[in-house]
């Protein structure tokens, strides 16, 4: 599938900047353009996250702190509703259990009195009005006897509703109290009035239960926003509060408003059930968001760190990816530099090579025609200076064999600059040499034991080298030996880098000096014939292909040639298949 | 780094002229051995007739065949001795001579008949002689690598209205020379002769009208 | 004894033609050719106790050659003569059927020999 060209074009752009530009430059541009894109793609996701996750924290938030607000204000306004109720339905059992005439005796009535304040606290006074409105048995410790309460507002709803409980009052005592009033009857009428009063300070209790912290606030009001408990910061008890209660019934309001300190609040307002008044917290939105203000701040300082860590490792690692790329590529050219001049090398090595073998033409002819000669001569009949001439073209042909070996010689000096690597494995490579000289052996009788490592590993070297460090050392072993000797071959794992090859003949063994000299160019036991240059060139072709040659001789017992072989080729060279 | 290269090649380059020179030593002695034995065919009157004169018409070829190793001797020789220095002044007409005569074995090989027409004024320009040499080879493979058996490929230097070069001509019977340019970029060698006359700080050029590739050299003479 | 006969295959003239009178004096009969098809050609010509065949030819070269009449003339024994200075051509040479290689220039009686063992192996 082809690549869109909008595609192409901003890959070419990003990552192929300058062609034309120095190396330098190009570099520096690749480097630019890495970091600005990995920046947008790194630092606008953070951001963008960042704005989300602060919208989304500040409202959850929220909500999160409002709610516990909310269940506090409840919890607390249930207490006060079970409170109120706890007393009310003290007095009505009051009212139930003891008829009117009992409640209206004083003595009764203190003893009633003198219970409930042993058994419950709070209750102030206790007194029973007639139903003209007038209080006709009083318990308590003010003096209250006769006093006509008629015209009050509260004795009318309580001959309304039958129970009242008033809002926090100061009436003549100058303590708050509030008054919880419930209708009885006898045979006379039916609005007698047993009315107790309950003291504020078990209000006090219930909003200090709620376990507020220095900065907030909780407080009753009625709904004419009249104190109905000490607020901390707002006013006494009586006084007007600056919070206006929303109106009606309802359920819990939540508010957002700011305090006549200028402080920014929350204020939670729920109103009483069967009461005249609102309960009322007040918590500075300061507190209230505290965590949120922490999150805010630890949200922005790690968005700050982030971006600045992001920025670092973004620059600090294109700069090494850059530095990298740049290296790899400057050892490719390296690379592509020495290929280019193994492959002048070889060049210039099969150049020559192709000289000198055509040298090698007139030189057969040369050589076939003084034979020819020597042949023609040697069957003629007798005559004078034959033998003259048949020494001087034999002098001929030993010229046209010293030739050969220098032609020789360079071709196999020329073909060493040549050296072509692919995979092979050695044991195929030695067995296919010895199939060339079988027929020798063969003749000769010399036995040949295989000791091959059938697990030997492949390498990665040049088969013609090979071909011919086999052959050499081989040769040598079959010139060693007497006909029907033994020439031992093994091959095994030397290490995870390297193999090894012996070739071991039974012959005459080399003495300590020939051992050190048989690598010379030009040594050479085999008076006459031998070019001294084979092992030479063996040594020479081994240390090419990055392996080791080594000997160990003993006069009259033997030789073992070791050849250990690289499984890679060595760097320098390259590899081609 | 790139001294080890060049003494590796200097290198090489000794051995080669050192073989060559021990060559047409060899050679000179086959040569004084031929004479004696001509000498002593003269020198022998009871030599029976026809063996006689079937030594003397081997011996002559033998000659020739003297002469034939010598000139081959002598351009190895040439060759081996490009390889001295890393640069040098070099005569193109000497170089093209010298470059058709080496590689004469391998146009023979693939049935081409490569000549040489040198410059009528000599012309010279520095560079460095091995690559020069590769390059040049270089070019000829390819033409060889194009052209069918029976061809002829004409290597002449010369001034040209773009610079010093060296110039292919390439005579196929029947081939046009889109075809044979065709053939010439397929082949893995054409791209590797591109680079190296960049190397060179050359170019290569294709010549439908010849056709020939020119060879353009840095126009630098001493 | 039979006379055996050989072909010898080289593009050098001079080389083929003396090689080939040297090899009649020693009793052989010799037929030539100069390149790889004139070779074949022989080959289907006559009957051949041996050929000796020049690996570096111009056309069809001697492996060239050794491929083709493998499969056609199984039985004839070839040895191969070569000029370069590598054993690669000999072993290439011998993986395709050949029975020996020598290296030129040649020793006449090294060749005598080669082609005895050769043909006294049939």
């Amino acid at each position: 599938m082809a690549e869109s060209r909008w595609w192409r074009y901003f890959k070419l752009n990003i990552f192929d900047p300058g062609e034309d530009l120095k190396s330098a430059d190009r570099y520096r541009l690749l480097q630019r353009n890495i970091v600005v894109l990995m920046m947008l793609v790194t630092i606008i996701p953070l951001t963008l996250m960042a704005v989300i996750n602060y919208h989304q924290y500040r409202s959850s938030l929220t909500d999160e702190i409002i709610n516990p607000m909310r269940l506090l204000t409840s919890k607390t306004k249930h207490s006060f509703e079970l409170f109120l109720e706890e007393k009310l339905s003290t007095v009505r059992f009051i009212t139930s259990a003891y008829p009117v005439d009992t409640l209206a005796n004083e003595r009764n009535l203190n003893r009633i009195f003198r219970v409930l304040k042993k058994e419950f606290g709070g209750f102030v006074d206790l007194g029973l009005i007639d139903c003209q409105g007038i209080q006709v048995s009083y318990a308590g410790p003010y003096d209250l006897l006769a006093k006509d309460y008629s015209d009050q507002a509260w004795y009318h709803e309580v001959t309304i509703r039958g129970t009242y409980i008033s809002d926090v009052f100061m009436g003549y005592r100058n303590f708050p109290h509030i008054a919880i009033a419930v209708q009885l009857g006898n045979d006379e009428c039916d609005n007698w009035v047993l009315r107790a009063t309950i003291d504020t300070y078990l209000f006090d209790n219930l909003i200090v239960a709620m376990g507020l912290d220095a900065q907030s606030d909780a407080f009753l009001i009625n709904d004419k926003a009249v104190f109905q408990t000490n607020s901390k910061f707002y006013g006494k008890v009586l006084e007007k509060c600056p919070f206006l209660p929303p109106p009606g019934n309802y359920g819990i309001h939540i508010e957002e408003e700011t305090d006549p300190n200028g402080r920014e609040v929350i204020v939670v307002y729920t109103h009483l059930e069967n009461f005249c008044c609102n309960l009322v917290m007040v918590k500075p939105k300061s507190v209230v968001l505290k965590t949120w203000f922490t999150l805010k701040s630890e949200m922005f300082f790690i968005f700050i760190i982030g971006a600045v860590l992001i920025l670092l490792t973004i620059f600090k690692m294109t700069g090494v990816l850059v530095k990298k790329t740049r290296d790899a590529d400057e050892r490719r050219e390296l690379a592509f530099r020495e290929l280019e001049h193994a492959h002048k090398l070889s060049s210039i090595g099969r150049l020559a090579a192709g000289v000198a073998h055509e040298i090698n033409n007139p030189l057969a002819v040369i050589n076939e025609k003084a034979g020819l000669m020597k042949d023609l001569v040697e069957r003629a009949e007798p005559f004078d200076k034959k033998e003259k001439f048949m020494e001087v073209t034999a002098s001929i042909q030993k010229s046209v064999d010293r030739c050969k070996t220098i032609t020789h010689r360079l071709l196999g000096f020329a073909r060493r600059m040549e050296v072509q690597f692919e995979l092979l494995d050695v044991n195929d490579v030695i067995r296919e040499v010895l199939g060339f000289l079988e027929k020798e052996y063969l003749y000769r009788g010399i036995e040949i034991r295989m000791e091959l490592d059938e697990n030997l590993p492949q390498i990665s070297s040049d088969l013609g080298q090979l071909q011919q460090v086999f052959l050499n050392i081989l040769t040598n072993a079959f010139s060693a030996v007497e006909d029907n000797g033994l020439v031992v071959i093994r091959t095994w794992e030397q290490d995870p880098e390297t193999l090894g090859v012996s070739i071991e003949d039974n012959g005459c063994g080399m003495s300590k000096e020939t051992l050190n000299q048989i690598f010379e160019p030009f040594f050479t036991t085999k008076k006459g014939y031998g070019t001294g240059l084979g092992l030479a060139i063996t040594y020479g072709i081994v240390q090419k292909l990055g392996g080791r040659l080594k000997v160990e001789s003993q006069e009259g017992e033997g030789t073992v040639f070791y050849v250990f072989l690289r499984k890679t080729p060595p760097s320098n060279t390259g590899e081609r298949r | 780094m790139a001294e080890h290269k060049q003494e590796e090649i200097a290198f090489f380059g000794k051995i080669t002229a050192a073989a060559t020179h021990e060559m047409k030593n060899v050679l000179a002695i086959i040569k004084e051995t031929t004479g004696l034995m001509e000498d002593l065919i003269l020198l022998s009157p009871e030599m029976p007739a026809s063996l006689r004169e079937k030594c003397q018409s081997t011996l002559s070829v033998i000659q020739n065949q003297i002469k034939r190793g010598v000139d081959i001797s002598d351009h190895l020789n040439w060759f081996a001795h490009c390889t001295d220095v890393p640069t040098a002044s070099m005569d193109l007409s000497t170089t093209a001579v010298q470059m058709t005569r080496l590689a004469q074995r391998f146009a023979k090989l693939k049935g081409v008949v490569l000549e040489v027409k040198p410059s009528e004024a000599p012309i010279t320009v520095q560079v460095r002689p091995v690559f020069l040499l590769m390059t040049l080879f270089t070019c000829i493979r390819c033409c060889l690598n194009a052209l069918s058996p029976g061809s002829r490929i004409v290597l002449a230097p010369g001034e040209f209205d773009t610079g010093l070069a060296f110039s292919f001509l390439m005579k196929e019977k029947d081939a046009t020379p889109d075809a044979l340019f065709s053939a010439l970029s397929a082949d893995a060698a054409w791209s590797d002769l591109r680079q190296m006359a960049a190397a060179l700080e050359g170019t290569v050029q294709w010549v439908p009208g010849g056709p020939s590739i020119r060879l353009l050299l840095p126009d630098s003479s001493p | 004894m039979k006379e055996r006969t050989l072909l010898l295959v080289d593009d050098e003239v001079e080389f083929v033609q003396t090689l080939a009178e040297r090899l009649q004096l020693r009793g052989f009969q010799v037929h030539t050719a100069h390149d790889g098809d004139e070779a074949l050609i022989q080959l289907e010509k006559n009957r051949f106790d041996m050929v000796i065949l020049d690996v570096m030819m111009p056309g069809l070269g001697g492996l060239d050659v050794l491929k083709q009449m493998k499969p056609l003339y199984p039985k004839t024994p070839v040895i191969l003569l070569t000029g370069r200075g590598s054993t690669n051509d000999g072993i290439e040479g011998m993986r395709l059927g050949a029975r020996d290689y020598l290296m030129k220039p040649i020793n006449i009686d090294e060749l005598i020999k080669k082609i005895d063992e050769n043909l006294s192996r049939d």
